[in-house]
């Protein structure tokens, strides 16, 4: 059944809402990171492809959110401009980095899933929950009425994070 | 439909059509039945909006597809796919059996699609090489059975690593008697269009 208030998060994306706006995408090797303020029912969503950012060249400022270093830090920085909330009020969730291809040379979904760990710890924001690895893709809704992430990966039962 | 980003040179546009219209023929010959095409467009966007439109598909269901990378002068990426029920289809048309008669997708289907995609990437390749000169080469595609948007985003997200903007030559075919639609794109990676803008200057001026 179609979801009303649904908002679509495409591949180097960020989109921050609130209730009762549901925040989707589809993922791979991407992963999505999810901050919910519970307290006040706003939250948003990256996707990001890439762990790290390259160097900027030649003035070239590179897009913030195609990477997990400079993509969460900016969804973080545009909740609290937007919201006017603290960091401290908001929790994450981490879902995707698989690997759908089967490389065996280099594993970008891993890799983007320890650099989401790496920068929510270092920005001192607890990870609630999560569902990453694999080798199918993940179907994502997160309601930002009550903060659940509605989860499917191919193939399987949906699950709630 | 709506045309998304804006217009692509006309060089590409040439040889977006040209490619699309080889693939078809050679998707027609495979499955022995006429493939229309019922949509076509060649268009420069952002990958943002892409995949995001691409995630609001009402087709949302399980897709087989087939990604290829296909090196050389003018590099580009390409991808084969339809819904999984199409694809059972497909390979009941392709192995000339009974319609019905693949129920899941097994080696046979997998085999099919990768197939497909094989035989149309090197379709592509063979206008490049045939009209413009230019030397490409297929590598074996990945055959990928997952969500319209995840197996969409594996096939962008090398290029949507090194860029924002991409070119996108989107296409359909229907198979009338069947009513089946399969889709498919061609991605090229960065500095491939230039490569095909010069090419085509200096030969249609060479002419």
């Amino acid at each position: 059944m179609p979801i009303e208030n649904k908002v679509l998060v495409g591949v180097g994306d960020i989109k921050i809402d609130k209730a009762p706006a549901v925040l989707s995408t589809f993922l791979g090797s991407c992963v999505a990171v999810c901050l919910y303020s519970p307290s006040r029912k706003v939250g948003g969503m990256v996707h990001y492809l890439l762990p790290k950012a390259k160097e900027m060249q030649e003035g070239k400022i590179p897009k913030k959110e195609k990477y997990a270093d400079t993509g969460i830090p900016e969804l973080l920085r545009r909740l609290k401009n937007v919201f006017n909330i603290e960091k401290d009020d908001f929790v994450a969730k981490i879902f995707g980095g698989a690997n759908v291809l089967r490389m065996v040379n280099r594993r970008v979904g891993e890799e983007n899933v320890a650099a989401a760990r790496a920068i929510l710890r270092e920005l001192k924001i607890v990870v609630v929950s999560a569902s990453t690895g694999g080798e199918k893709g993940y179907k994502l809704d997160f309601n930002l009425a009550t903060g659940k992430v509605s989860c499917q990966i191919f193939n399987e039962e949906i699950k709630e994070y | 439909m709506q045309t998304p980003g804006f217009r692509p040179e006309k060089a590409v546009e040439l040889i977006a059509q040209l490619s699309i219209d080889r693939a078809s023929q050679l998707l027609s010959k495979l499955v022995k039945t006429g493939a229309r095409i019922s949509l076509e467009k060649a268009y420069v966007t952002d990958l943002s909006e892409t995949t995001a439109r691409i995630n609001g598909e009402e087709v949302q269901g399980e897709v087989i597809g087939a990604i290829i990378d296909v090196t050389g002068d003018a590099p580009f990426k390409f991808l084969f796919y339809a819904e999984a029920s199409s694809c059972l289809l497909l390979t009941d048309l392709i192995l000339q059996r009974k319609v019905g008669t693949a129920k899941e997708c097994d080696i046979y289907v997998q085999s099919s699609v990768q197939e497909i995609g094989n035989i149309l990437a090197s379709g592509v390749c063979g206008v490049f090489a045939a009209d413009f000169d230019i030397r490409m080469r297929p590598t074996p595609p990945k055959v990928v059975h997952d969500f319209l948007g995840t197996v969409f985003q594996e096939f962008v997200m090398e290029t949507a690593a090194e860029t924002d903007q991409v070119l996108i030559i989107e296409s359909r075919f229907h198979l009338d008697r069947y009513n089946l639609s399969c889709n498919m794109f061609i991605l090229p990676l960065p500095g491939t269009e230039e490569v095909i803008n010069n090419i085509c200057k200096t030969k249609f001026k060479g002419e």
